[in-house]
């Protein structure tokens, strides 16, 4: 056990993923198979350095103590610096975690790619992907850090557009590296402006200067440099709009991780700029990340209802979920403000919690997902239907995922979602109005998202596998061999569904170690040392046990669903099961008489017109054109309008098109108007420097 | 370094200066050849006056390989190439020659200005020949702006190195032989590559100048 508390193991996984991705592109090359070897070379690799990794987070733990390394660079002003602390091993766990079962689930899934495309290519941007998360996370040094980022960034890229035959892919991945590039511009941004403030590239010197140096307008600049720029990889809205393309493009374990663990990596990042490199952040800040928090967990859970693809379901579920973590990190940084330190780290354990929570259950809903995808050959849940008779087991875990993603006690998303309520419960008691509103409206929003979550996902699950099918649609592929028992798709499943309870019941043990883990990045020992006693913190969760009666409520749970179960049991011990045909109305019954995914989620969309700005276009045609009595073909098409786009990215992209054209006038085509450009700016910064 | 020898490399630098100004005002190539052979032969008695009074083997040789590259090689080499070019034997300025001499006085004054006093404290006994390095440099990087022939940008930007290395050896910027020499190599290996593309571009365009290039792009 002692090997998983060296640095060594750390370096062991590094080099398993680098490993991995190099023999991937060597397995394709030179074993014939269509890639099927570079298909488990790949994913079989990456589940061994993931499960290595885990166990390395979990030696850290155990070790209560963090470990660093560093190592010189060719490269001039980097230097390969890891800091391995309580946080960073937290997420290294949960990276390591979601990427074996990940992988695991990928050996099976990515059979269909066999012979189509070039696997060797897949497993070496996979690992690639899966080390830029796990450099992202242990990177000590900024620029160290960018490279990481970008690694994690370019590495997903390929992955979206993979599939490349669909031209939908192509687009989406553009629109990605779009968006991921605008959030490093800003990322780097925020990186030079604490270089600016610490004189120092280097993290444990953040930690240990602060921000002093900077004028409180640049400080303000690098909030929103830090919140634009992670903001845009979370999914913040209105960054969000990658999102929805990007994750359902991917193969579906990988959407799993870009979901569940790769937007976290900005959720990190937002914790470490404010909690732990700059310590102390105005009050204000926290408001702001609470209102945009309850925006995008509201406005994502909206947008998620009126989705029929089901990825795209899941992927602006994602952004609902990024806003429940917000929650939880703004009202910290609110607490931080008032001096509130046990409620700061209260709320920081609730979006850390969720965030644990959220990659277990997304995991498990885009894998189970994408089964129903490759059974049925289409995103469109118009087309689905009964498929619980096909995939009994996936329809299982898609139920299990469906309701922790929609707070049900006693899953994990309950007992997270609970939390931020009651953390921001406790915002709602401070003197200042405006900060008492924001709370109120937090907690308005989270509580519209709860119920509109599960609404979502009564659809998602009634559409998918419940009624009949429609085979009229599913011709594609063939849905009439019942679903087997696989080790190589169920058993991730099965783990994730089992994660999803065990951290609901267990949360109380949960939070007692997230408590460690926060209080000890805050009250602990700072940059100086690696040591971080999260267990003498574990503590302080009983501080917490008048807002937060966890052991009590678990306990109320069991025995209110034991209470209930008994009673429906014996009342309806005498009840017979008859199987007989449904009444309908004598006409022939038939899988268009169900209720549709439109159908299901209109009466909440006209609700939300406001909104979700709903178009409706309706086209007819007549048998006989002159009187109009006889419709031949008749069709209506829903769509959204899309404000974002409409009205946020069309008018930059208009304005950057205009000041471009502006701008392409200095280029002439002349090349002594180009030596003119070089000799007036070598003049200009030679009067500049000689002052 | 005495007055007399400052007095010889000031010379040197006039004579250098001023086959750069003269590149300005002449219109056919052949002239401006014969002015980058004479700038040449500058740049090359400096090194070698510098290396032979400093008791320097090493900068000899390279004063040397730099005579016979610069100024015995470099005009026989070009001397063909527009023999091959009969049709662009002459090239224009963008500026008329009023004009031009007004820029190249606006330059020299701006080197002889105090935004670069800073750097007398270099070589406080010879700011004059320090301005009017930084005059030469100023006036070779003019001559790729407003000649519009591709054989005249060609020697402008040889103009440049030869300013620029003028300007290192006044203040006694020194590299190890071995470089020195593969520096001059590379200048040898640069002239004949823009050769390569100058006649390049003359088969594919028919002329050498930047302006008929232009309209092409449009």
């Amino acid at each position: 056990m002692d090997i998983f508390f060296h640095t060594q193991t750390f370096i062991v996984v590094l080099a398993l993923y680098a490993g991995t991705a190099v023999l991937s592109l060597f397995a394709f090359w030179q074993v014939r198979d269509g890639g099927r070897t570079a298909n488990r070379v790949a994913h079989f690799g990456a589940c061994l350095a993931s499960l290595l990794l885990l166990a390395f987070s979990v030696g850290v733990f155990l070790d209560g103590e963090g470990k660093a390394l560093s190592f010189a660079s060719p490269f001039p002003g980097i230097y390969f610096a890891f800091r391995i602390d309580g946080l960073a091993a937290f997420f290294l766990g949960l990276i390591g975690g979601i990427a074996a079962l990940a992988s695991w689930f990928g050996v099976s899934y990515q059979k269909h790619f066999i012979g189509k495309y070039n696997l060797g290519f897949f497993g070496f941007f996979y690992n690639a992907f899966l080390l830029g998360m796990v450099l992202a996370v242990s990177a000590n040094q900024a620029l160290f850090f960018l490279f990481a980022w970008e690694l994690m960034s370019l590495a997903s890229y390929f992955l979206v557009i993979f599939d490349r035959e669909d031209t939908r892919n192509i687009r989406a991945g553009f629109l990605y590296l779009l968006m991921t590039q605008l959030g490093t511009v800003f990322i780097a941004c925020a990186l030079f402006l604490a270089y600016k403030a610490t004189g120092s590239f280097d993290f444990d010197v953040w930690r240990l200067v602060g921000l002093a140096a900077l004028s409180p307008v640049w400080q303000g600049v690098l909030f929103g440099s830090v919140l634009i720029g992670f903001g845009t990889k979370a999914g913040i809205i209105p960054l969000h709009i990658w999102l929805p393309e990007a994750h359902p493009a991917a193969p579906s374990h990988v959407s799993a991780l870009m979901s569940g663990v790769m937007i976290k990596t900005a959720i990190f990042m937002i914790i470490r700029f404010f909690f732990d490199f700059f310590p102390g952040a105005p009050l204000e800040w926290g408001l702001v990340i609470l209102i945009l928090g309850a925006i995008s967990s509201l406005l994502g859970v909206l947008y998620a209802l009126s989705e029929h693809d089901i990825k795209r379901l899941l992927a602006y579920h994602s952004v609902e979920n990024i806003g429940i973590i917000l929650l939880g990190v703004g009202a910290a940084l609110v607490f931080a403000g008032y001096g509130l330190q046990d409620f700061f780290v209260f709320a920081l354990v609730a979006a850390l919690f969720h965030t644990a929570n959220h990659a277990i259950f997304k995991s498990l809903l885009f894998m189970t997902s994408g089964v129903v995808v490759g059974v049925t050959g289409t995103r469109n849940m118009e087309a689905y239907g009964g498929l619980i008779r096909v995939l009994p087991y996936s329809a299982f875990f898609f139920l299990i995922g469906s309701m922790a993603i929609s707070a049900f006690p006693p899953f994990n998303g309950f007992a997270s979602e609970w939390l931020v309520f009651q953390s921001l419960f406790v915002g709602v008691a401070a003197s200042s109005l405006v900060v008492k509103m924001t709370f109120l409206a937090s907690i308005a929003s989270l509580s519209f998202t709860g119920g509109l979550a599960m609404a979502c996902f009564a659809k998602a699950f009634g559409i998918t596998f419940l009624g009949r099918r429609r085979e009229s649609v599913s011709v594609e592929h063939n849905t009439s061999k019942k679903e087997k028992m696989s080790w190589l798709v169920h058993l991730p499943m099965g783990v994730l569904a089992i994660l999803t309870l065990a951290l609901g019941i267990g949360a109380p043990f949960v939070v007692s170690f997230l408590v460690g883990i926060v209080a000890s990045l805050v009250f602990g020992t700072g940059g100086e040392t690696l040591v971080f006693p999260y267990l003498q913190f574990m503590g302080m969760s009983e501080n917490f046990s008048s807002i937060l009666p966890v052991h009590g409520t678990a306990v109320a749970l069991v025995v209110f669903v034991a209470v209930i179960g008994a009673s429906v049991g014996w009342l309806t011990r005498k009840r017979k099961v008859t199987l007989a045909p449904t009444w309908d109305c004598g006409m022939p019954l038939s899988p268009k008489m169900q209720i549709t995914a439109t159908s299901f989620s209109r009466s909440l969309v006209i609700i939300f017109r406001g909104i979700l700005r709903p178009t409706k276009q309706s086209d007819v045609e007549y048998r006989d054109a002159e009187t109009r009595y006889f419709t031949s073909v008749q069709s209506v098409k829903t769509d959204f309008f899309d404000v974002y786009r409409n009205y946020v990215f069309h008018p930059i992209a208009q304005a950057i098109g205009y000041f471009s054209d502006r701008v392409k006038k200095i280029q002439s085509g002349n090349v002594n108007v180009y030596m003119l450009y070089v000799f007036i700016t070598l003049i200009v910064l030679l009067i500049l420097t000689m002052q | 370094m005495s007055e007399n020898l400052l007095g010889i490399f000031f010379l040197l630098d006039i004579v250098a200066f001023l086959a750069a100004v003269f590149m300005h005002l002449v219109k056919r190539s052949r002239s401006l050849v014969r002015l980058y052979a004479l700038q040449s032969f500058a740049v090359s008695m400096t090194f070698f006056l510098l290396g032979f009074l400093g008791d320097d083997r090493s900068l000899m040789i390279v004063a040397s390989i730099l005579f016979f590259v610069k100024v015995l090689v470099a005009p026989v080499f070009f001397g063909k190439i527009l023999h091959k070019l009969s049709g662009s034997s002459s090239s224009s300025n963008y500026l008329n020659t009023p004009l031009t001499l007004l820029v190249l006085t606006g330059l020299v004054l701006f080197a002889y200005s105090k935004v670069f006093l800073p750097l007398s404290a270099l070589y406080p006994q010879a700011f004059v020949s320090v301005a009017l390095n930084i005059a030469l440099v100023l006036i070779s990087i003019f001559l790729l702006i407003n000649r519009r022939g591709v054989f005249a940008q060609m020697v402008g930007m040889l103009s440049l190195e030869n300013s620029i290395i003028l300007f290192a050896a006044f203040f006694g910027l020194r590299h190890p032989l071995p470089l020195e020499i593969g520096m001059i190599f590379d200048i040898v290996i640069w002239m004949v590559i823009a050769s390569f593309f100058l006649g390049m571009i003359y088969r594919q365009f028919g002329t050498l100048s930047t302006e008929d290039m232009k309209r092409l792009t449009e």
